[in-house]
């Protein structure tokens, strides 16, 4: 008897989810329970206990893919008569009580909610029940909602980090103090606009796009980057008239001795780096228990590229020169990434180990 | 229990224990049940449980109950009564019904199951009614939520 597999809602209001891995293989005998896969939304990997006992016939979404709730998953061919299992009961308040929930005990929930939901979806009948998933309500306690208005805090904008993602005080209190705990980092929102950090309701007014592995890269160590070093904001005037009439002066005799145009930017480089070796505190990390100061400055300077923002990364920028911050190993450098700031390549190697970035249009 | 005369004022329950995360609303023999649970959560360095002792339940004393709850978002009742009918369900309705902006967490009941109350027979006691054990299991989870 075949079996179809589907997506199941692994939360309120999670719309798709990625296949972080297949944990059995088409000809693999699955048991009722046993986890089948790993899914991977952006509140949290779960593994999805299949609901029959059976033979997995067919893979139909492929590891990485994203899928949304309620799309087909896997083929299984099960024993006749077997009756996928309604593996727990819908969650309800009184469940919901028991926070203390592992991780894992979620798709047991959301699996049987699918499959209440799997067969009504065509047919668009079922029973009615537990339809609390279907409105993307954004949970929050009455107390939490009430705070959201008193702060001028739009819940639809946070993403919740209770239990079974409800949005608690504490996530209203840190968007209103301005450190969102879970809100993208500015940088994002000014260095370009992946897809939206809150899974958004489809609508006619809106479009989802697809992620690429570099958006959510982007996204994820933006977000990071928000946590673990801290934004702050410094605005200073300063008068460059000199740097301007240097550059004017030099950049004839540069553009013919190096081959590349001189900009500003390897001097906005220079004096970022000899700041840092004067500022130690603004060249640290974050590390849950401890600052770590550094000591060598490994200067990440953002780049807009047709594949979207990489962060190549100037190792020692304070032991160089303005000329060789401006191309350190042109000879590595790809094409592309050259023409818009020279530099390293972007090899694996060039784009890790910074602490400190800028963007190169100094908005941040 | 005091040797001598004493009144007990009507409609004036009395804070047995300050708190800051979960009300704790009782009566009778429930309160010592209950006080002896906020006890264990604190040695566990869990929630800090505000113990309110009704006194009277008919008038019982809303306003104290109300402005706790508004504090704290988070409301416990424990009777020793069968739990459908009881009168922490009275309780609770009031605190949904006047407190319900401030709440942060479902309103919870902990009373006897629907049979008949104390058999005489200590086992069963033990098995049917509150006690400082369950009191403490729900305050865990209430706090947790």
């Amino acid at each position: 008897m075949p079996f179809t597999l589907t997506m199941p809602e692994v939360g309120e209001t999670v719309t798709e989810g990625t296949i972080e891995r297949w944990l059995k293989k088409p000809g693999d005998e699955v048991e009722k329970y046993e986890p089948i896969v790993e899914i991977n939304t952006d509140k949290v990997n779960v593994e999805l206990p299949c609901p029959v006992s059976g033979t997995l016939t067919e893979i139909l979404a492929q590891e990485g893919a994203t899928i949304l709730v309620g799309a087909e998953l896997a083929r299984l061919e099960t024993a006749a008569g077997e009756v996928p299992a309604a593996i727990s009961p819908v969650p309800s308040e009184e469940e919901a009580v028991d926070a203390a929930r592992s991780p894992k005990e979620e798709p047991v929930a959301a699996s049987a909610t699918q499959q209440r939901e799997a067969p009504a979806r065509p047919a668009s009948g079922g029973d009615g029940r537990d339809v609390s998933g279907g409105g993307e309500r954004r949970r929050a306690t009455p107390r939490v909602k009430k705070l959201a208005e008193e702060f001028g805090v739009d819940l639809a904008q946070l993403t919740g980090t209770g239990p079974n993602g409800r949005i608690v005080e504490e996530d209203v209190r840190a968007a209103a103090s301005g450190t969102p705990a879970a809100a993208p980092a500015p940088a994002v929102a000014t260095a370009d606009r992946p897809a939206p950090a809150t899974p958004a309701e489809p609508g006619a007014d809106e479009e989802t796009l697809p992620l690429t592995g570099i958006r959510r890269t982007i996204a994820q160590r933006m977000t990071a980057s928000a946590f673990s070093a801290p934004a702050a904001w410094l605005v200073v005037e300063s008068d460059v008239t000199g740097l301007v009439a240097l550059r004017n002066a030099q950049k004839v005799a540069f553009r013919q001795r190096h081959g590349i145009d001189l900009t500003y930017l390897p001097f906005m480089a220079h004096a970022v780096a000899q700041s840092l070796l004067e500022h130690p505190y603004l060249n640290a990390s974050w590390a849950e228990d401890k600052i770590i100061l550094r000591k060598r400055v490994n200067l990440g300077i953002a780049v807009a590229t047709e594949r979207g923002l990489l962060v190549p990364v100037v190792r020692d920028a304070d032991r160089l020169s303005v000329t060789s911050r401006a191309a350190p190993s042109r000879s590595t450098t790809p094409a592309p990434l050259e023409r818009l700031f020279p530099c390293r390549s972007s090899t694996r190697d060039s784009l890790q180990s910074s602490r400190w970035s800028r963007l190169p249009n100094g908005r941040s | 229990m005091p040797d001598e005369d004493y009144t007990i004022p009507i409609g004036q329950a009395e804070t047995k224990r300050e708190g800051s995360d979960i009300t704790l609303i009782t009566y009778g023999m429930m309160t010592h049940h209950s006080l002896k649970a906020a006890d264990t959560i604190a040695q566990e360095q869990g929630a800090s449980v505000e113990v309110i002792d009704l006194r009277t339940v008919s008038p019982w004393d809303k306003e104290r109950v109300l402005e706790s709850v508004k504090k704290t978002g988070k409301a416990l009742i424990v009777y020793e009564d069968n739990i459908t009918g009881g009168f922490g369900a009275e309780v609770a309705a009031t605190i949904a019904q006047d407190a319900f902006d401030y709440l942060d967490g479902p309103v919870t009941r902990v009373a006897s199951p629907d049979v008949p109350i104390s058999p005489y027979s200590g086992i069963l006691e033990e098995y049917i009614l509150p006690n400082p054990e369950k009191i403490a299991d729900a305050i865990r989870k209430l706090a947790a939520y």
